[in-house]
């Protein structure tokens, strides 16, 4: 039945110019049942597959859309050079899948035939490689190896059957570490065609990536191999990250990937512990899963995690590597904790009187100094908070659950109990408790 | 009254007997001290009229003194205000004892045309023969006259002097305008050296300010011994670069107050000026090698000298033909009784017509002319080495205030927004600094060497002499007008 509408969807979206302009908001919305209308937060969770399995959401991106053309899933995919934006204030020149990078997410059901046009319209050759997915060996995607790379302008096509159900990547096999730095990489999400597990209501997928962009420099560096400053979730730096709104008592799964070009990624989640049920293995049978808070992503790995989001509030989901929630940080300016400032300025003033000494007290406050810096960056930039600047930047983005997800926009805050939330202690609480907070460290013994 | 009479008027015979008349006057001495004091001065006018057509300033109206030590009142006043390039040349035409011993030059020439103009003195000569035993009177033999030819010849020797008259005035005016000229490059090199300097004590201060920070991240423990140590070296080494910068601002003080004639407490002069923007036009470029030409000084001073020797050559043959002629009276008292009659007394130019004076003469003049044909190459390769090197440095000075500056002006903005966003740190953003100021100093250079070789073109425009070709140093260039010829020659 659904496979039947799916495909009356299809027809609606036979025209190849729709197909790029993200028409499986359109299919979806005519081919799918909306699941749980009355506490779903958007018209984006869907059914994508049998058993009820909700199709997935890619924040900050999209999925790729297919025409069905005699049982077979068609789809095209056009790499090309384009402009994103990695977060307010700083755009990149990259390359990417249909206008976008990360490109869109290739949603199927494990047994589809799929059909997939790879267009080169990038100034050198590609090719494309299905990570972690099964096919024919002549499908894999390494150019040289297993096909001839895909001049410019020319379209190759790829045809095979997802046997297995998981999530993997996309990304090409020819001249990688270039392509790759430049933003060409995807998810690809095969539901089974019977769910594990209990059921999922929101399913998301988050592609971890570092990219090396100078400030005032709008060109990834391909041949960055250990300096990133521009750390990303769908290849958005926190404050562009969209947050994952989700209803309170939902089971939400997210399915992280890694093609970073050298770091692996301990994404951790803050307010719950989760299970790891997947990897792009395959799915972890209950008995073999364990919990966590942080699950590390190699690089070249996806790993799946469930929890059921049963605490409300705005939750933190980052990278817990320091270097890896900043944006834009430089690496080679010297330290200036500690120092004395004025002693400093005094002297650099006299020669450059628009020094302004930075970093004596530490650097949380730096994005709110509001000094000038150069166009097309974002360095120490963070996000407004409820209570004030979130100095965090990069891999990071919120989690906001909701008692009614419909309310949340993604805009708003959590409302905080009474009482709930830490302030500056009053005297009658230090009295009562008898802290002194005048007493110096370590004569605490 | 009288001199001008003697200095204009030519006709031989009148000024003969003119002068016949007059040296029976008692206080002719005098008469003639005052005679040249004023010739001088009408030479004095002369130069003074012969710089004005030329340069942009005039000597003073009245000759100052030779010998005076004083210092004028006018050049006092000068001085205590902020020089300007156009008061250190007023300074320097009142003060510099070099030019006044030069001016004195014009006493020489003229004495000697004096000299050579005057009348031979009378020749007397008298015997007295007293009565003898066998005479009963006293014989009386007298006799007076004058050497006629010195009195023909006079008037070559005065037309020889006129002529080296007309030299020194040349020369002289080359002094004067040379020594505008080396006050003017003198003043922008105070100028260049002290804004040099200026930027050198920015330099350091950019130095001071990376020790500094240094030494405070140090003490924080946030650096190492090397950085602190490479910090202080490039400081300590900044110094030793501002001390010598400071060594070549006096140097070059010293210079000018030589110029000026200044000494002690004079010495303390302030400037006004800072090294003017270049303009944007070259002068005129029509025609600059004959302009130059009709300028010259030293080929006008020769042209003085060539006809002084031509005149030498005609006086020598003139010499060697005419017979050594004294005519007089003689008067004889023999046996009482008186007997006057004309007399005549010389030499027969058979074997000494002058010809080795005349051989001598004449070789000199070839020389003069060779020597003023090579004056003539030598000043119009001087205005095209000036030409050259001013639209050089007019390009390079161009190029640096229109692009250099403007880049590293930029580079510093771009450090700094790059400071601001933590990718750089403190040391490199005060390298781009410094980066900045070391463009500057090379611009403040480019346009010292603009000014100094555009004072050279308009010195050979004005038709003076300015050094030798190429990079001029102040040294070289010193000295006196004939002197300086030959360093054109080099």
């Amino acid at each position: 039945m659904k496979r039947r509408d799916f495909m009356m969807a299809g027809t609606v979206a036979a025209s190849g110019a729709l197909l790029l302009q993200g028409m499986s908001e359109v299919a979806h919305a005519r081919g799918a049942e909306p699941r749980r209308a009355a506490t779903s937060p958007s018209a984006q969770t869907k059914v994508a597959a049998p058993g009820g399995q909700v199709s997935v959401t890619t924040p900050n991106g999209t999925t790729l859309p297919w025409q069905y053309l005699k049982g077979v899933k068609v789809g095209h995919l056009i790499a090309a050079p384009l402009q994103h934006e990695f977060a307010p204030g700083l755009k990149g020149e990259c390359w990417g899948y249909n206008g976008r990078t990360i490109g869109p997410t290739i949603e199927a059901v494990e047994g589809d035939r799929v059909r997939i046009y790879v267009t080169n319209h990038l100034p050198e050759p590609t090719s494309l490689h299905w990570h972690g997915v099964l096919l024919p060996n002549g499908m894999d995607g390494v150019a040289g190896l297993t096909q001839k790379a895909i001049a410019p302008g020319d379209t190759f096509k790829y045809e095979f059957t997802f046997t297995r159900p998981g999530t993997f990547m996309y990304h090409p096999h020819y001249d990688e570490m270039t392509q790759m730095a430049l933003g060409m990489v995807g998810m690809i999400v095969v539901h089974p065609r019977a769910p594990h597990g209990p059921h999922v209501d929101r399913d998301f997928v988050l592609m971890t990536h570092e990219w090396k962009i100078r400030a005032g420099a709008s060109r990834p560096d391909p041949g960055a191999m250990l300096d990133f400053n521009v750390l990303t979730f769908n290849s958005k730096a926190y404050p562009g990250t969209e947050p994952l709104v989700v209803e309170r008592g939902e089971r939400v799964r997210i399915r992280l990937g890694n093609l970073s070009a050298m770091d692996h990624h301990p994404i951790h989640l803050h307010g719950y512990y989760f299970n790891v049920t997947a990897t792009d293995g395959g799915y972890i049978p209950p008995a073999g899963q364990w919990p966590e808070t942080t699950v590390l992503v190699p690089v070249g790995s996806t790993r799946t995690i469930e929890f059921v989001a049963d605490v409300p509030g705005d939750w933190a989901m980052h990278c817990h590597m320091t270097h890896h929630v900043m944006n834009q940080m430089g690496h080679d300016v010297p330290v200036m904790l500690g120092a004395d400032a004025k002693r400093i300025s005094r002297r650099v003033r006299a020669v450059v009187p628009a020094y302004m000494a930075m970093g004596e007290n530490g650097m949380g406050e730096m994005g709110d100094m509001g000094m000038p810096i150069p166009p097309n960056s974002i360095p120490m930039v963070g996000g407004k908070g409820p209570f004030g600047t979130i100095d965090m930047g990069g891999m990071f983005t919120i989690l906001k659950v909701r008692d009614d997800a419909r309310s949340e926009d993604g805009t708003g805050w959590h409302r905080h109990p009474e009482g709930s939330v830490a302030t500056s202690a009053s005297a009658t609480d230090l009295a009562a408790d008898s802290i002194d907070p005048s007493r110096k460290a370590g004569e605490q013994g | 009254m009288e001199c001008r009479w003697v200095e204009k008027n030519t006709g031989r015979v009148m000024r003969i007997s003119r002068v016949v008349r007059t040296e029976l006057v008692a206080p002719l001495s005098l008469l003639l001290a005052a005679c040249v004091s004023q010739s001088t001065a009408r030479d004095y006018g002369a130069v003074r009229e012969m710089t004005a057509a030329r340069v942009d300033f005039r000597l003073p109206e009245q000759q100052m003194e030779v010998g005076r030590d004083d210092v004028d009142a006018d050049v006092r006043a000068l001085l205590k205000l902020p020089l300007t390039e156009q008061s250190a040349i007023r300074i320097a035409l009142l003060n510099n004892h070099d030019l006044r011993a030069e001016l004195g030059s014009l006493g020489i020439a003229r004495g000697q045309l004096v000299q050579g103009s005057l009348l031979p003195n009378p020749e007397f000569e008298a015997a007295v023969l007293p009565p003898t035993k066998t005479g009963n009177t006293t014989d009386w033999d007298l006799g007076a006259g004058i050497d006629l030819t010195s009195l023909i010849l006079r008037g070559q020797r005065s037309g020889i002097g006129e002529a080296e008259v007309e030299a020194a005035r040349a020369r002289v005016a080359a002094a004067v305008l040379e020594l505008g000229f080396h006050v003017r490059t003198a003043y922008y090199s105070v100028l260049a050296s002290s804004q040099r300097l200026e930027l050198m004590q920015t330099a350091l201060a950019a130095f001071a300010a990376g020790y500094e920070t240094a030494r405070t991240l140090r003490a924080a423990g946030n650096t190492t011994e090397l950085d602190l140590a490479t910090e202080r070296a490039a400081y300590e080494a900044a110094r030793v670069a501002v001390s010598e910068a400071e060594a070549d601002l006096l140097d070059d003080r010293e210079r000018l107050n030589v110029l000026l004639g200044v000494h002690g407490s004079e010495t303390a002069w302030t400037v006004a000026q800072r090294l003017p923007e270049i303009p944007a036009q070259l002068p005129d470029q029509a025609h600059l090698e004959s302009r130059a030409i009709d300028a010259s000084l030293e080929l006008a001073e020769t042209r003085a000298l060539l006809k002084a020797m031509s005149r030498r050559v005609g006086l020598a043959e003139n010499s060697g033909w005419l017979p050594d002629l004294s005519v007089g009276v003689r008067a004889q008292r023999d046996s009482g009784e008186w007997n006057v009659g004309p007399a005549v007394h010389g030499t027969l130019p058979i074997f000494n017509r002058q010809q080795g004076g005349v051989i001598t003469n004449q070789a000199r003049f070839d020389q003069l002319r060779d020597h003023y044909v090579a004056i003539a190459v030598e000043v119009r390769s001087a205005v095209r080495a000036a030409r050259n090197r001013t639209a050089s440095a007019q390009q390079r000075a161009q190029h640096y205030r229109d692009v250099l500056l403007p880049a590293r002006q930029e580079v510093l903005k771009q450090a700094t927004l790059q400071y601001n966003a933590m990718q750089i740190g403190v040391f490199q953003l005060l390298q781009a600094r410094r980066d900045q100021l070391d463009a500057a100093r090379g611009y403040i250079e480019t346009l010292r060497e603009y000014w100094r070789t555009r004072a050279q073109l308009d010195q050979v425009l004005a038709g003076g002499l300015a050094g030798s070709v190429g990079p001029m140093s102040s040294e070289q260039s010193r000295g006196g007008a004939l002197s300086s010829t030959s360093a054109l020659a080099d």
